[in-house]
């Protein structure tokens, strides 16, 4: 009873009703920012169509050369590249990587005679290389797939095919223009699939979780930081320990609340994020297709000639699991594990430091370690990948605790196991001593003694002897 | 028989070089009110928050029912109710519901949780006002429902430091009535901390004056008079003071 009792106490004073309208106001802000951004989103997407365009023509026709250099001539810079003799598709991730390219057009043999002579567009083939790193570093397939619209504008150009004599006749069967066969490519692996698809989801995937780890993880430390110096400010907390009630029962009552106080905020957001990342990835499509059909982002395309890889186009589920960027069940387990260490390093953290509070501006203060050590990792999580940082960069983001949370799906997900259990350890060892200096400190005179204010220099902890 | 009995309670902060309260001894007896009076900064706070179990003494001890402060915190907790100085409550709460929940941490089961409330509403006044926010309380409401929280359950012993503190004059002589009503009729015991020499001389049925840590003299307000030869409490006062100073 004493506990529900002290639990009900703290609920009420965090899920104020502020709170609870700051929540849906949030919500309906990151809905509203999903709108706007998906706007802003087919703004950088077409940017990145302004790339250097590496294409491999296989193809000798003179009507080929002709749409490049119609291509050179609107703008495009090409990159012209050769392919080994008989490549197939399984080796497109090596050659990619031998080329230093991330994305690849290729023009198949005999494409302009099929064109001119048979009324037929033949195929185009698109490679692209994509990385589980950051938000924004699977953009470059954008300009590839603006080149293949280019191409296949222009194979249905009537001036241009008018030149090499194509009756009306043909010019009337070419007004589909060509297909596309796409590949996607990741850490050596292959997929046929369209990467603008694909990157739509793990974009989703890539962002959703980092986001719920650092709403979570500042808004749980805001709030045990905000129940124990606002018990000091308002000088409740001396009459509260001198109840007949452990000093552990109080801490905890006050961490569990402001854990599903934080989960609550967490679910909330989660319903406008979900808004709001399907307007980027919206944003992203329209930039990308433009006007034309999404069906074909998934394909319905025949590939015979590349069946070494797969007779069906890929559906994104199976082409996440053929490029091994799934997590399976265990994987999710290790994933919350993660999350669990970091939401109580983040709360062992805040409750030693609000310990130290004695009024509203040192309690602010105060949460600011904790908010920076969350938001550094958050954003250069997001848009950069850690694991490809200079050692000594890296070696300093994974010693920011939270680094570890932000990064464990993009670890889980490329393989990087070792990463991952040396920085649970690391956040393990990190919690222990976290939670044993929380809890002395708690249990000791230091909660009344130790102060972070105006007696700083004096009194506060991290005074020098 | 002695309620609390304090036997050489001392504390010595880390990083200061004198005892903050240095071998404190005295006892206070059931139905008693014991003041501690002394200068700012003479220990009384200190002395105060042991006794309420907030910080653990350097050396010395304390006894309540025969459980010892430093070795049966719990126990002695369960005997004591502390009334701090300046002390708050919680300003989403209403007044009856912060009376609901600080006397379930002490009761052991609902009945016992609704004497106690019924009490807490009768002695704090507040009528109808216990069904509003505290955030809307004036000081003194506040004072009156933080007296109220303190001695609702009926403690052996109820601490309090500045009593009526942020008081006006008539709340406050209420509340020193209560404390003499509770005494006298409930036996209920306190031990005072006060600047206001007006207060104890009224109140308090025995004095310690504690300077620099110390209890540098103890007894009734009229053996003190005597001691030292004055017509009131703040004579006694200014000249114990001085006396420990040339000391």
């Amino acid at each position: 009873m004493k506990f529900s009792n002290l639990f009900n106490k703290e609920i009420k004073g965090l899920l104020t009703r502020q709170v609870i309208v700051s929540m849906i106001v949030t919500m309906f802000l990151f809905i509203m920012l999903g709108q706007i951004l998906g706007g802003a989103m087919s703004g950088i997407s077409e940017s990145a169509m302004g790339s250097k365009i590496s294409i491999a023509n296989l193809d000798g026709s003179a009507f080929t050369a002709d749409i490049l250099a119609r291509m050179e001539d609107d703008g495009s810079s090409l990159n012209m590249v050769t392919l080994p003799e008989n490549i197939n598709p399984e080796s497109y991730a090596a050659e990619l990587e031998n080329l230093g390219i991330k994305s690849l057009i290729i023009i198949p043999e005999g494409f302009g005679d099929s064109v001119i002579n048979d009324g037929e567009n033949g195929e185009i083939t698109v490679v692209s290389e994509m990385s589980v790193g950051g938000m924004f570093t699977n953009l470059d397939s954008l300009s590839a797939a603006d080149a293949v619209d280019t191409i296949n504008t222009a194979s249905k150009d009537e001036i241009l095919l008018k030149k090499y004599g194509v009756s009306d006749e043909i010019l009337a069967k070419l007004e589909a223009g060509a297909a596309t066969v796409d590949y996607t490519t990741l850490d050596g692996k292959i997929a046929k699939i369209n990467p603008s698809a694909l990157s739509m989801v793990m974009m989703f995937q890539m962002m959703i979780a980092p986001i719920a780890v650092f709403f979570l993880l500042t808004m749980a430390s805001q709030m045990i930081m905000t129940a124990i110096s606002t018990e000091k400010i308002d000088k409740t907390l001396e009459t509260l320990l001198s109840t007949p009630v452990s000093r552990l029962s109080v801490l905890m009552s006050k961490m569990t609340a402001a854990v599903v106080a934080a989960l609550l905020n967490v679910v909330t957001m989660g319903i406008g994020m979900i808004f709001y990342v399907g307007g980027i990835a919206g944003g992203v499509a329209s930039g990308i297709m433009g006007s034309a059909d999404l069906s074909a982002i998934e394909g319905q395309v025949s590939s015979a000639d590349f069946s070494a890889v797969s007779d069906a186009v890929a559906s994104v589920p199976q082409a996440l699991a053929a490029l091994g960027v799934t997590l399976s069940i265990p994987e999710y387990l290790l994933f919350g594990l993660q999350l669990i260490l970091s939401l109580a390093i983040g709360l062992a953290a805040a409750l030693l430091l609000g310990a130290m509070a004695t009024d509203a501006k040192s309690q602010a203060s105060l949460m600011l370690p904790v908010t920076m050590a969350s938001m550094l990792p958050f954003f250069v999580t997001l848009f950069a990948d850690v694991n490809a940082m200079p050692v000594m960069f890296k070696f300093i983001m994974y010693a920011i605790p939270f680094t570890n949370a932000y990064m464990a799906i993009p670890n889980l997900m490329s393989g990087n196991l070792l990463i991952f259990w040396v920085g649970a350890a690391y956040q393990a060892v990190f919690l222990a001593g976290t939670l044993y200096a929380a809890v002395k400190m708690f249990m000791s005179d230091k909660l009344f003694t130790a102060s972070f204010g105006e007696n700083t220099k004096k009194k506060s902890l991290f005074a020098k002897k | 028989m002695n309620v609390l009995e304090v036997s050489g309670l001392s504390k010595k902060y880390p990083k200061k070089d004198v005892f903050a309260a240095d071998d404190v001894t005295f006892e206070v007896g059931e139905g008693e009110i014991y003041a501690l009076i002394g200068p700012n900064g003479a220990g009384k706070t200190t002395t105060i928050r042991m006794l309420a179990t907030l910080i653990s003494p350097t050396k010395g001890d304390a006894y309540m029912d025969g459980f010892a402060l430093t070795k049966k915190p719990d126990e002695f907790r369960k005997r004591v109710t502390y009334l701090p100085d300046e002390a708050g409550a919680y300003k989403t709460l209403t007044g009856i519901g912060y009376l609901e929940f600080m006397g379930s941490l002490f009761a052991k089961d609902k009945a016992e949780l609704e004497g106690f409330v019924r009490q807490g509403e009768a002695i704090s006044g507040l009528g109808d006002k216990l069904r509003d926010k505290i955030g809307g309380y004036s000081r003194g409401m506040i004072r009156k429902l933080l007296l109220a929280r303190a001695v609702m359950t009926s403690p052996k012993l109820a601490i309090m430091d500045e009593a009526t503190s942020g008081l006006d004059v008539i709340n406050a002589l209420e509340i020193r009535k209560m404390i003499k009503d509770l005494s006298v009729n409930n036996k209920m015991s306190f031990l005072l901390s006060s600047h206001n020499m007006l207060e104890i001389e009224y109140l308090a049925d025995r004095v310690g004056l504690i300077t620099a840590g110390k209890i540098t003299a103890q007894g009734t307000v009229k053996e003190l008079k005597e001691r030292y030869n004055s017509d009131n409490l703040e004579e006694v006062f200014v000249k114990a003071v001085s006396e420990s100073e040339v000391l």
